[in-house]
């Protein structure tokens, strides 16, 4: 009793115990703050990669596969399978607007990869009711239902862009169906025509502001032929690009380049800075079309001609080389099937699920699929596929957090110190106390628990603290950009555009339970002290 | 085997209102007792063969220069510390070695083996006696509880603890003898008492107040209510009045009289007053560490 007496008035009575609570709740709030920045970009990296990719995927690169539908339905029928689509997955070139030229993964879709993977919901250019959280003057373009009225008023205004950019505005709701269906209706014909949707960082195009809403570029120039450059809109839904890309033989080599100028349909975003940098979404017929990958006539094997010479009579009355007949149709490949698990089911169970399909349906096609055998190794779950990363951002968390536990040490020591000043200070308090009656173990009590409350005031405190950094980290790091020109987290390097922030219960509680054990550590020389003073010697303590 | 009282003791109190002696049916007793402090490599006995009885009720004033072992023999008396089990000066009787080394490693053990020729030699009693007990054999724990229930300490710089209230200087006694759950129970007649005891001493009114708040007379009667907390049948006082000016000392005095004729409080004070000593009911010199 009278051990938690003494500890509240040797609290609020003393600047020593204050400064060995802030001491704790920095350790704190530095252990805690760190766990959850780097424990929720593993967390985001997890969740964006699934969202993206779905469960599992099932691919044979390159050549690809045929029948892939009935692997679908194979799949599909499977109740834990909620749904599977099919991809080409490819590298390319992008030519942009302004004649900028970049590397980019290629990624054909249909609508059925709407179901797999949270694509609807990363289309950015999209009618939205509620600003985004940060978005507190409400910038966001896309809360203005005629922002794209008012925008080609003003730009036709302008007289430097001419009519037919203008009328290429349109409103968000056909945006966004037109980025689903990754076709668009050529405003001049009105043709419905393939259509890409961009990542959003690959064009450079919007600026991401600090509320994460993106501002449309008014302009962009472009060199023309005669030199200097021309206006051009710089929002790039209104825009096309020039995609070229390599079709490979079935040796894997190129069989030569094909190009395509394709209209801009939308841009996603999915929050991965590298995707949204590199990824280029085309409608899956059109890649398979510029691959070679789509369905074909298969035409019969040449026999070893006798006169390599020898020429016939085409319908148009010229001479041509002889003609192979038709032997069949080849069917259309992919490279790539995506499957979405069903809710709340392990992606590891989904995976042993697709191998069975995949075993059944590689029996059903024998010879004309990759066999079973071939196909193991490429089904895979999206954190096998990114397993040496993600085992390296964890490891690198372990390694981290071990350091800074290392360095909270300190704290230990500066407690130590602090409290053998205390006991130095309170000797005479110490001797009183034996003289009325106060044993050994209570005197050494009155320390552990002096301990036991710094520690957890330290703890909750530094807790408190790192939530509120976590939860603002992101205005915080922009607020520092502005007044100190300090950027620490660059999206170009750390994958995400806005640092990670995940306050886990349990990790709070560890940091509550590791400041507090610390305390106590620091504070048990101290009580040992304490509790073998002499109570005689302490009562003539000078 | 046994030990015989060493030789260079005087085994007498002079008595100012009493006779003076060892009698076995003191309520706190001391015989025989020694106490040596070690300052550096240097040994410095305090107390060289103390002898003193107490009687129930008995006002006894140790009178002694700065030096003599008062406040030694007062702590001994309360438990606050542990006498030498051996005398500084005593030889062994099988070989004659000298036992003195062992003083102060051999604490209030009641078998000591000699280390040269391996007489053991076993002590019939401990030094400190209360009411029949022997403090020498209490655990730590039952000197403890003999601190919180049996002795109330009065000190010449009154010792409260500087952070807490008048209130709590004084229950806080009450709260190492009763702990946690027992304090919680008997909290408002723990206040009642501490508030009662304030009050006789005037104190109604500074009960929220800090020490540094008190005068030194004030002061020192919050110490003598929190000794006077757990209701104790002895009081040690280590010149109560010592550091205060005559009338202030004076009216402290008279309040303990007024307390300890109103208890029946056996009481022993240290002093090196002698008309502060003349009120009590025996005086016993203290000269170099031996009733003189």
């Amino acid at each position: 009793m009278y051990q938690s007496l003494l500890t509240r008035r040797y609290l609020t009575s003393k600047i020593m115990p204050l400064l060995a609570i802030l001491a704790v709740m920095l350790c704190s709030a530095l252990v805690l703050t760190t766990w959850s920045i780097m424990g929720g970009f593993l967390v985001m990296l997890l969740k964006i990669g699934r969202e993206m990719e779905g469960d599992v995927s099932i691919s044979w690169p390159t050549v690809g596969f045929a029948h892939y539908e009935r692997l679908i339905e194979r799949l599909e029928a499977d109740p834990m399978i909620d749904a599977a689509c099919p991809v080409i997955e490819t590298f390319g070139v992008i030519v942009l607007p302004d004649d900028r030229q970049f590397g980019v993964k290629i990624k054909g879709i249909d609508e059925r990869f709407a179901r797999v993977a949270a694509y609807e919901q990363s289309i950015w250019w999209k009618p939205i009711a509620e600003p985004l959280p940060k978005d507190r003057a409400r910038e966001d373009v896309r809360l203005d239902p005629d922002w794209w009225v008012r925008r080609a008023r003003v730009i036709a205004g302008d007289g430097r862009i001419d009519a037919a950019e203008v009328a290429q505005y349109r409103p968000w709701e056909q945006m966004l169906a037109e980025g689903l269906s990754l076709q668009e209706k050529d405003p001049m014909t009105g043709a419905v025509v393939p259509a890409v949707v961009l990542g959003i960082e690959l064009s450079g195009f919007s600026a991401r502001l600090p509320d994460g809403t993106y501002a449309p570029a008014d302009i962009a120039g472009r060199r023309v032929s005669e030199g200097g450059f021309a206006i051009k809109s710089g929002f790039i839904p209104n825009g096309s690009v020039t995609l070229t890309v390599l079709p490979m033989g079935p040796s894997g080599r190129a069989v030569g380049a094909v190009s395509a100028r394709l209209p801009v349909a939308n841009e996603f975003r999915t929050g991965l800075y590298e995707a949204d940098k590199n990824t280029v979404l085309i409608r899956l017929e059109e890649l398979q079309r510029m691959l070679n990958m789509d369905e074909a006539e298969r035409l019969a094997d040449a026999a070893a001609p006798d006169d390599p010479y020898a020429t016939e009579t085409g319908p148009d009355g010229r001479e041509r080389a002889p003609v192979r007949a038709a032997a069949g149709i080849e069917p259309a490949r992919v490279t790539t099937v995506l499957v979405k698990g069903a809710a709340g089911t392990d992606p590891e169970a989904v995976r042993a699920r697709c191998i069975d399909a995949y075993a059944a349906f590689s029996r059903e096609f024998a010879g004309r699929v990759p066999s079973y055998e071939q196909m193991l190794r490429t089904i895979q779950t999206w954190e096998r596929q990114q397993a040496t990363f993600i085992g390296a951002v964890k490891r690198e968390i372990a390694m981290v957090l071990f350091l800074l536990l290392f360095i909270s040490f300190v704290a230990v020591f500066l407690i130590l110190a602090i409290f053998w000043s205390m006991v130095s200070e309170k000797t005479k308090d110490i001797g009183v106390l034996r003289s009325i009656g106060a044993g050994r173990l209570g005197v050494a009590w009155l320390w552990l628990r002096y301990g036991v409350v710094i520690g957890l005031s330290g703890a909750l405190l530094g807790s408190a603290l790192a939530h509120v950094v976590v939860w603002n980290i992101n205005p915080i790091h922009e607020w520092l950009g502005r007044a100190l020109g300090l950027v620490i987290w660059d999206p170009s390097v750390y994958y995400f555009p806005e640092i990670p922030h995940e306050v886990i219960p349990w990790k709070a509680a560890v940091v509550l339970l590791g400041g507090v054990t610390f305390s106590v550590l620091g504070a048990l020389i101290p009580a040992v002290k304490a509790a073998r003073m002499d109570p005689v010697r302490a009562l003539r303590f000078e | 085997m046994t030990r015989s009282a060493p030789t260079s003791i005087a085994p007498h109190a002079h008595a100012s209102n009493s006779s003076s002696g060892v009698s076995s049916a003191s309520f706190l007793s001391a015989r025989s007792l020694y106490k040596t402090y070690r300052l550096g490599r240097v040994d410095v006995p305090v107390l060289r063969g103390v002898d003193l009885a107490v009687n129930r009720g008995e006002w006894v004033a140790v009178l002694g220069a700065s030096g003599s072992g008062k406040s030694t023999l007062l702590h001994l008396l309360g438990g606050l510390d542990r006498p030498d089990a051996w005398a500084a000066d005593a030889k062994c009787r099988g070989c004659g070695y000298d036992l003195a080394g062992l003083a102060k490693d051999r604490a209030a053990a009641s078998i000591v083996k000699c280390p040269e020729c391996g007489v053991v030699i076993r002590e019939q009693s401990g030094p400190v006696q209360f009411d029949g007990r022997d403090l020498a054999k209490l655990s730590s724990r039952e000197l403890d509880r003999y601190r919180t229930q049996s002795v109330g300490f009065v000190f010449q710089f009154y010792h409260l603890l500087p952070e807490l209230r008048v209130l709590e200087n004084v229950t806080i006694a009450a709260m190492v003898r009763h702990g946690r759950l027992g304090f919680s129970r008997r909290r408002v007649e723990v206040e009642d008492r501490a508030k009662a005891l304030l009050g006789s001493f005037g104190l109604s009114h500074r009960l929220d107040h800090r020490p540094a708040e008190l005068s030194g007379g004030e002061r020192q009667r919050v110490a003598i209510a929190r000794a006077l907390m757990n209701d104790p049948p002895v009081l040690l006082a280590d010149e109560p009045t010592g550091n205060l000016d005559h009338a202030t000392g004076e009216a402290i005095l008279d309040e303990i009289a007024r307390l300890r004729a109103a208890a029946g409080l056996t009481m022993v004070m240290v002093t090196h007053d002698r008309e502060i000593a003349a009120r009590a009911d025996r005086v016993v010199r203290l000269v170099d560490g031996r009733v003189a």
